[in-house]
């Protein structure tokens, strides 16, 4: 059994200086590196090295048009850079609560409808690049 | 100018914000999380009107 288990809870999702931790149900916050290969004749596996960072955030957040909330939040950043912070849970920022930090990440694009009938509206958008970070203080 | 926080996404209601940009407060003032503080007016009041005292009729001595 796991000695140690996280529920799935983020208590701080930031875009920019707008918090929209209560629309957000699913946060993926991804520190990549590209994978360049190095490979050469005489091994006999391949081996990769480290390019440059190609970092992700993915959030589904609840679609909504009124004043403050997700619309308003999103659809003036379309093709625009900016800073996107998650944090585990809505304690201070510690080694064991680690803010999660993308600065300078571009929201590409931004589905403006998705409506199904009888549910709510959500909305899946990605952050792309920028440079990544940890706070643990 | 002075900005308002209007949405608790950004702060605490009725607290001074202070934008990181224009542009960022033109983001936020559009999307209704910020507002313009009210302007507070130093002109002086204006002066009250003077008003003539009306004539006194003068009694008629049935000249």
């Amino acid at each position: 059994m796991a000695s140690s288990t996280y529920l799935s809870n983020p208590g701080e999702v930031l875009i920019g200086v707008v918090d929209v931790t209560d629309q957000c149900t699913a946060a993926t916050f991804t520190y990549e590196f590209d994978t360049l290969e190095n490979t050469a004749f005489g091994q006999t596996a391949r081996t990769n090295v480290a390019g440059l960072e190609n970092n992700t955030v993915t959030l589904t957040m609840y679609m909504s048009y009124a004043a403050a909330e997700t619309y308003a939040t999103l659809q003036p950043l379309v093709g625009t850079q900016v800073t996107v912070k998650v944090k585990p849970t809505d304690a201070a920022a510690s080694a064991t609560n680690p803010q999660q930090v993308l600065t300078g990440a571009l929201l590409a694009s931004l589905p403006v409808v998705n409506a199904t009938l009888g549910e709510l509206s959500t909305v899946d958008i990605e952050f792309v690049g920028g440079v990544y970070s940890e706070v643990t203080s | 100018m002075t900005y308002l926080v209007v949405s608790r996404r950004v702060g605490t209601p009725g607290e001074e914000y202070t934008p990181a940009s224009e542009a960022d407060a033109q983001r936020l003032l559009a999307g209704g999380f910020i507002r313009l503080a009210d302007k507070v007016s130093t002109d002086k009041p204006p002066k009250a009107r003077k008003v003539k005292p009306a004539p006194e009729e003068t009694p008629d001595h049935g000249k």
